[in-house]
Formats: structure tokens, sequence, C-alpha cells
């Protein structure tokens, strides 16, 4: 089980944080929640979280340019993109992300949140669908509900990269065979293994870092029911790498969690799976 | 004040206009002496061609041009994941990022660009793009018949500029909804974008008059590109409103007309005059405008000169419009000069290859232009 | 086969910059284009040539915007401790991975007296190498004391720490200098001797010269080249840019570069001096000392005077002939140094079938 961070560039939730250093000395000029992100990626980078997941809120910044900068800006990183209805249609996603994947090595991923769908799950199997089709195919043909494309597809040297693993953020049953039928991967919002649907595909589990794990003292959390010290917190979370590939840290706009989870949380985490 | 923009390749580059044969990038088969990716120990040596992009765009940036035009076609690397990862390494460079209003939704358009805005300092300027319909646009899943595609253009920049708000905005267009669009106070406070807009036929007027800043065309013989003014200006004038122009130029400039003309004769010389006759060589629409501008058949690369140092024959060198200006420093210079005169406010320069060009360009050629704007973002 | 090319870094860039009208503005962000296009291509590094900037500065900025670029950075002798330039050349291994290459400077006399250092040309050699022998020392990592003529050292290197030698055994030097007491210095302690660019004829002679004095000591050496490049499609456009050099070139850069050719007391100075006697051919042909071997560049400008003109073919032929005397490296340079480094990238680089990475 790794780690994955969870970048929402909501201004209600990065608001208040006035605090943090500017990440460039160069820029005068307020750069909003791009701070957030810089900060973001460098403490994933420093404490060794491999994903970025960066959410499409409508709140905060379009999640299609925040990936191709942070791409740019890290060597090793991957980066997931949410994608949501209303931005792009499925070709030009694909023709945008297959750039992407030319400029960063194949480090892009898909997410979809079938809530950024107003719960459209026809809608987004087609729009996967097509979007994977003039990935795949040359010529490609479709004729759908709501999407159309002839004589399509990409060709090289746009053609041939590995195709970004898509993700499906499960909630309920309709999530689960959505997602059964066209997820690489699937993400859930609860700790309760129980409740998790069982397809077959690596998982991501999603846990708030707001102030989840102190030394000594205990905080109250506002999404998940982990709290505890940094021992609790580890031992809450460990077993949960029997099912999960990964835990999705969302931490909000406090960055200084992200070091506190490398230097405390981590640790213990990886001594209780290992031994 | 004239913003003078360069160009950037967005699927490769040739090393000269003396051969036609693309080195930069990897829309040709990788060999010895290719760059972005290069090549090594019989494979590619892993250099993405972004890199080459950002090469030219930080060289365009230090050799004085304000920006530069990425296009967008089915086969290039698309222009605004370009952008946003050129953004951080770039100061004053200005992204002209092409795109079609049937790629991407009016509020998502808005998103997008008001975030690249913030984290750029107002550097994205947008080439509008109707496209004509027919297979290209089957291509995109895009099937808004010709007829159609200005109004869908209009109702497009339309919804973009009314999302760029603070406050919730809805509309049911004919071609979009609008559901509590809005954005972000401090994304809403950012500047719009420029539009540089494609076309300028009286419904591309029509469509674009209240949005299109410039309308941008390549450049043609002096007479076609004044009387294409005038009738802009006088279907703006209707509308009540004062056009501006831009004009896409491609440029062989020397340090004397006759080396200018010798690389021009060089490529020139590997074109199959015969096919060209006969209409076989695979540009013959390019030079076929060019050839209506001319008497007689063509058998010198000066045959194709259709005025004092505008030559047509471009696209017989290199993808891409058929007209650009060849000769000296000086002589270039004074025909950028002369466009301004008859009403040009912007340009956008290219040469091969763009990297060395625009250095050569911007050394001898821009101080030359008598009121070309300093760099920096728009305010 | 050649192990490496180097191009070549100086802060004064355009078409031919020793010309207010060929000159370029050249500030850092210039400097880091250039440096990262030269990372970029399959160049292991570039020369730092001495100019208005001290070039430890520009090597430690440049070296932090790129990934594999070795500098290969100028140093007199002399001018600072060499313990002092041991720490720097650690420091600077220890952050940039390694890249450091010192090009062994020995200079002449006029200028090091404008820093303060009053030595007659032999002297110089005698400095040298006792400040090289403790530089060597000191980057292999050891803790020095050294009772010499110029330096007399107790314990130097305690004090660097955790600083830890990156490179095996030590920071390279490199070295070009004429005289006979500078042959000898090479011997000794040189590692890669570089030559300006001479006929093939006269370079296999100072190529055996410089191998028996290295076994002398028993050591082996390495040899470089160092010139420039003028290549073009046809010959005649390669020497017609020669001949426009020439025309652009002012009266007052041509004899300002005379009188200082004439005055050097530095043997490869005199010897290029020598070739021509000051005096501008009507045509750049007129002194083509070999087949594409050009000194014209002596005529304009201090530092290596030989330029390869030619057709790209030509100049292939010309480093390969090199190459088959026993030359493992390049240092090569074209105006602008940007525009060329990608155009003798392409044109040039791949017929010497270089390995991909020989530096990284």
């Amino acid at each position: 089980m790794s780690e994955r961070l969870v970048l929402d560039t909501s201004w209600k939730r990065w608001r208040h944080r006035t605090d943090l250093p500017r990440v460039r000395d160069e820029r005068p000029r307020d750069i909003g929640a791009w701070e957030l992100v810089a900060h973001a990626r460098r403490a994933a980078e420093a404490v060794g979280i491999e994903e970025i997941v960066v959410l499409d809120t409508a709140d905060g910044l379009s999640a299609l340019a925040v990936v191709p900068v942070g791409l740019r800006a890290t060597q090793r990183t991957r980066w997931t993109v949410e994608l949501t209805q209303d931005v792009a249609t499925p070709v030009y996603t694909a023709k945008l992300s297959a750039s992407l994947q030319r400029f960063s090595a194949g480090r892009l991923a898909w997410r979809i949140d079938p809530r950024g769908w107003r719960g459209r799950h026809d809608v987004i199997e087609e729009f996967v669908t097509v979007a994977r089709g003039v990935w795949r195919e040359r010529p490609y043909d479709f004729s759908g509900e709501h999407f159309r494309v002839q004589g399509g597809g990409l060709d090289s040297p746009l053609s041939g990269r590995p195709l970004p693993p898509l993700e499906i953020v499960v909630r309920d049953e309709d999530d689960a065979l959505l997602a059964s039928r066209v997820a690489d991967r699937i993400a859930v919002e609860t700790l309760d293994p129980d409740s998790w649907p069982d397809l077959g595909l690596p998982l991501a589990a999603r846990v708030s870092l707001a102030s989840a794990a102190t030394s000594t003292e205990v905080e109250r959390l506002s999404t998940a029911e982990v709290v505890g010290t940094y021992d609790a917190v580890a031992g809450r979370l460990a077993p949960l790498s029997e099912r999960a590939t990964w835990l999705d840290l969302d931490v909000g706009d406090r960055v200084e969690e992200i070091y506190r989870w490398g230097e405390h949380v981590a640790p213990r985490i990886g001594a209780l799976i290992h031994g | 004040m004239v913003d003078v923009y360069w160009r950037i390749g967005m699927h490769g580059d040739q090393s000269t206009l003396r051969r036609r044969a693309e080195t930069r990038g990897d829309w040709a088969p990788l060999a010895p002496g290719h760059l972005a990716p290069g090549w090594g120990d019989g494979h590619g040596d892993g250099r993405p061609y972004l890199e080459h992009m950002a090469d030219v765009a930080r060289a365009a940036e230090i050799s004085g041009f304000v920006g530069g035009l990425m296009p967008s076609f089915p086969f290039t690397d698309d222009p605004f994941a370009a952008a946003a990862s050129l953004v951080e390494e770039t100061r004053t460079f200005r992204f002209m990022v092409a795109f079609q209003p049937g790629f991407v939704h009016p509020w998502g358009a808005a998103r997008l660009s008001a975030a690249l805005q913030q984290l750029s300092g107002g550097r994205l300027v947008y080439n509008v793009i109707t496209g004509g319909g027919g297979p290209a646009q089957r291509w995109w899943g895009d099937e808004v018949e010709h007829d159609r595609r200005y109004a869908r253009t209009a109702e497009f920049l339309d919804l973009l500029r009314r999302s760029w708000a603070p406050r919730p905005q809805s509309a049911d267009g004919e071609f979009y909804r609008l559901a509590d669009a809005y954005l972000p106070t401090d994304l809403a406070d950012q500047p719009f974008p420029e539009i540089y807009f494609s076309g300028s036929s009286p419904a591309a007027i029509a469509a674009a008059g209240p949005f299109a800043d410039y309308y941008l065309s390549w450049l043609e013989p002096h007479t076609a590109l004044t009387e294409k003014f005038t009738a802009v200006r006088a279907a703006s004038q209707a509308l009540g409103r004062t056009p501006r122009f831009a004009v896409r130029i491609d440029i062989v400039s020397r340090d004397t007309e006759a080396e200018a003309w010798e690389v021009v004769r060089d490529g020139f010389s590997g074109v199959d005059l015969t096919a060209l006759a006969e209409g076989r060589d695979g540009d013959s629409v390019g030079v076929a405008r060019a050839r209506s501008f001319i008497d007689g058949p063509v058998r010198d690369v000066r045959d194709l000169e259709v005025e004092p140092h505008v030559w047509g024959g471009f696209s017989l060198l290199r993808g891409g419009p058929s007209f650009g200006l060849v000769g000296s420093h000086e002589q270039v210079a004074e025909r950028l000069n002369g466009l301004v005169d008859a009403g040009v406010d912007a340009f956008i320069l290219a040469g091969v290859p763009h990297l060395e060009e625009a250095f050569r360009v911007g050394d001898f050629v821009l101080p030359r232009l008598t009121h070309h704007s300093p760099q920096g973002a728009l305010s | 086969m050649a192990k490496e090319a180097l191009w070549y870094i100086v802060p004064s860039d355009g078409a031919y910059p020793w010309e207010p009208e060929g000159r370029r503005d050249v500030d850092l962000d210039y400097l880091t284009q250039l440096a990262a296009s030269i990372d970029s291509l399959p160049y292991s590094g570039a020369l730092f040539a001495t100019a208005h900037h001290d070039v430890w500065v520009l090597a430690s900025a440049l070296a932090a915007r790129t990934r594999k670029l070795r500098p290969l950075v100028a140093v007199h002798p002399g001018l600072i401790s060499p313990v002092l330039l041991a720490k720097m050349a650690l420091t600077f291994d220890d952050l940039f991975d390694g890249r450091l290459i010192i090009n062994v400077i020995n200079g002449d006399s006029a200028t090091l007296r404008t820093f303060g250092l009053e030595l007659a040309h032999d002297d110089r050699y005698a400095l040298a190498r006792e400040y090289w022998t403790i530089f060597k020392r000191l980057t292999a990592g050891e803790i020095v004391d050294f009772d010499g003529e110029h330096y007399d050292i107790r314990g130097a290197g305690s004090t660097f720490g955790a600083l830890q030698p990156t490179q095996k055994p030590h920071v390279p030097l490199w070295f070009g200098g004429s005289s006979a007491a500078g042959l000898d210095l090479a011997g000794e302690v040189i590692d890669t001797y570089l030559s300006w660019g001479e006929p093939p004829e006269q370079l296999v002679s100072k190529i055996d010269a410089l191998r028996q004095r290295a076994a002398d000591h028993g050591r082996s050496i390495e040899f470089g080249l160092r010139v420039h490049i003028i290549a073009r499609d046809t010959e005649r456009e390669a020497w017609d840019w020669a001949d426009h050099l020439l025309r652009v070139t002012s009266p007052q850069t041509f004899s300002w570069q005379a009188s200082r050719g004439r005055d050097s007391d530095s043997v490869g100075a005199q010897r290029q001096h020598a070739g021509h006697g000051g005096r501008v051919p009507d045509h750049a042909r007129d002194i083509e000392v070999s087949p594409n071997l050009w000194p014209g560049f002596s005529l304009i400008r201090p530092g290596p005077g030989t330029a390869i003109v030619g057709s790209h073919a030509q100049v292939i032929e010309r480093l390969q002939e090199f190459e088959a005397l026993g030359v493992d490296t390049f240092i090569l340079s074209g105006n602008p140094l940007l525009e060329e480094s990608r155009h003798i990238a392409e044109t040039i680089l791949p017929a010497l079938d270089l390995p991909i990475g020989a530096s990284a």
C-alpha cells in the first residue's frame, strides 16, 4: 500500500492559508491556489508520495490546467486528472492527454467521479469509449447517443503511448457497475473495507488528514473516522493494506500534514505492514 | 504599437528550407542528427518534443517577440497542453493557443483559461478557428455543418465571456447550455484573453464582431490583402465596430537579398516542376493560389515572386501557407513597415528553422520595425 | 574513435561578436538557453572561456540549469590558493554530480600582472607544477602536507569535513600550451592535452612528443582538439562566410589583435601570428594553411584562431583525420553559438559516432 495525495484547490478550502510562504520569489503578484499546488507537489516529492490526484472543482483551478504544469514541474510524480462533464469532448481529451503522455513519459492518469457528470453513467461510458477508441484505433468510427466520430483516431507520433489508466469514484452500486465496465482502478471514500466493492480492481481509499494524527492529542476529523496518536492512526490504517493499493491523503490546505505524514505516520504503517 | 509574435511548430520542424526533411521532433523517422528526440546508440534519446518547443519559446522571448502562435491540427501536439507545460519556464512570452469552439465547452474553456491567466500573469491569447466542416471536423467528433459553424462560434464566445464572472450564469443556447456557470472571484478577476479570429468573410465578421480583437490572415499580395481589410472594415462599420488586423508571414531574411534568394532557390530546386505544372504536386492548392497572381508557367524560383519580395512558393518548401517575404533584412523590414502603413496591427512571423530564425529575425529585422511593442503581458 | 565533443560558452555571442553590429544582447536568460541547448545535444560539456565574467560564477549558474553538461572551467594557477580552489571544485562536484573539468591556463605575464601576480614565463610553469600537484591530491581526498618553492602547506583538506571527492581519481585537469615548459607540465600532471587546430603533420608530432613525456612520468595522456567550425552545404558558401567575416571586421579590431599577437609571450599566439604576420588577406583562402584549415580568427580575436572551413562533408573528413591521429576529444564552436550548436549537432556530430551519454 502506498499513498497518493488528493489535491482540491477550491478557494473555500484554501482561502485561510495566508501564512504559507510564497513558493516563487520572482513573482510579486498573487497566483492564488497555484501556491497550494506548488507547496503540495514539493511536499509530496519530499516525503516520497509518487502520485497526486487533482480534483476538478468549480471553486478551484481547472484540473486540466494544473496537471500539465505539475507534470512539467516534476520528474517522477504521476498526476491524475479528474475529468468532469462540460469541459472537453472525448476526442479533444484524448488528444490533449496524448500530448501530456508524450511530454511526461506516460505519467498521466484519468479519474471520473460520477458526481461531476450529474450522475450520467451512460454519458461517462460513451465518453470513455470514444476517448479510448481514438487512442487505440485509426481509423475509428463511433456513433452513439452523445458522441459521434468518423474517420477518427490519433496518428503517429501521438498514437501508441500507454493509455492513461482510468479510475472511477465508487459510492453506490450504479457507480460500481460502471466501474466494472470501464475502470482500471477504483476510488472509495470510506475507510470501512466491508463497504468496499469487490471488483478485483486496484483500490484507493480516501483518508482525511486534517490533523488526523498527532503525537499527544486528539482532534476531531471532518470526513474520516481516523483519530488519534501517530501509533493509533497507523494501527488503524495499516490493516487496510490487505485490500487497498493506495491511501488517498486529503490534507485540505494543511500542507504541513503531508510532511507530518511522511515523518511520523508512513514509517509506522510501513513497520506494521512489513514487520 | 504593433505586437510581433513568432510561431511555435507543433509538429516538428525542418533544419533548413533548402531541403524538405523534418529533423526536429518525431514526426519523421528518427535518424542521426535529429533533435528532440535525438539519436544515439541506435535509438531515440527519449527527449520529448516539448523540450524543443520550450527552446523555441525561450528563443522568441529572448529575441524580442511578445509571444508565439501555437497551431492545432489532428496531427500536432496539443497547444493548450504545451502552453500550460511551458508557462513556468517563460516570463513574458504570450501563448497564442489555437482551438475550435467544438473542442471545449465554454465554461470549461473559461475555467482552463482563467487558471492559466492566473499562473502566467495574463499571457494567454486565443486564436479562434471556426473550421470548415466535412471529414476534418468529423475526425474531431464535430458534426456541426458548415453553415451553422459561425453561429456556433458566436454562441461559444458569448457564453465563454458570460461564464467568466463570479456570479452564476445560466443560458440555454442552440449549441451549449450553461447551468450556474461561474468562476471563483480571483479567477474571474483575471484578464480575458485577446482573441485572434481566423476568418474574414461577411458571415465570419457578423459572428466574430463583438468578440474579435484581431482578424488574422495569411500574407497575400498587397492588393488582395488591402481589399480584404477594406471589406472587413466596411462590414464592421455597418455593425459599428473598428476592426484590427493581424498577418501571419513566413520570412527568409539575410544580410543580402542574394543570400536570401539562394536559400529559396536551393529549396525550390528540389521541387518537381512537371508535377507542379500538371497539378500533381502535393501542395497544388497553395500553389494554385499563388499562380492566380502571376502570368505564364513557373520555371524559375523568381516566377513565383508575385510582387517585390513576396514569394508564393513557401508551401512547396514546408507545410503551411504559400506567401512569405524574401529579401535582405532592410527589404523585409521595409515590407513589414509598409504593411503597418496599410493597416496591419500585429504580425505573426515564422522562419525555418524556428529556433535559429527567431534569433536572426530578432537580431536584424525587429530592430528595423518602426512600431513594434514591448514585451510583457497584456493588462 | 573520439570519445566526446564539447561546445563552447562565452558571455558574448552573435554572428561576429567581436564587432558591435555582430553582437547580440547576452544575459542570464540567453546563457541559460545556450547551456540548455548544449545539454540537449550530443555534447558532453562546454569550454567556458575566460571573458568579462568570472567562469566559476557563470559555470555554477548554468550547471544548476542543466543535467549533464560538464563545464570545462578555466583557472589561472596562482591567483587563488590551491586549497581554496580544491574546496570550490569539490563543492561544485558535490552539488552537480561530479561534472567539473578544470582547464589549466597559464596565460601571459601581462594579464597575470593585472591580477598582482609577477612571474616570468618559466616561473609560471614551476608554480603551476606545485599548484596542480596540491590540487590533484586534495581533490583525490587526501590531507596534504606540501613543502615546495612556492607553497608551504600543512594539513590542507583537514577542514573540508564531509566534502568527499565525487570523481575518480581526482577532478580532471585539461591543458593547452605549446611551449617546452608547457609540454613538460602536461606530461607530468595533465590528464587531457588540448591543442588548437594545426595542420595534421604538426599535430601528430605534438601528440607523439606528449605521449613520450607522459610515459617518462609513467602516465598516459589524452588529446583534445579545440577548433572553430564554419560548415555550410557547399564549400563555396563556407569560404564566402569567411570572406564576409573579414569584410565586416573593423580595421581597429585587426590592428588591436595584430599588436596582441606580436607582443604576447604565449607560444601558441606567437605561432599563430607567424602564420600570417598579422596581414589581412584579400581573400580568406589566401591563408588556408592545409586543406580546409584557416587561421583567420587569429587575425580577429585572441585565443584559438583556427577554423575548419568547408562543406559539411569536408569538415567531417577533416575531423575524422584528426580522430585517426589520436584525438580523443573535440572542443568545437561556431557563431552564433546557440544556432551553430544545433547546426553542428545535426550535420557533423552524427558522423563522429560519439558514444551517447559518455560523460553522464
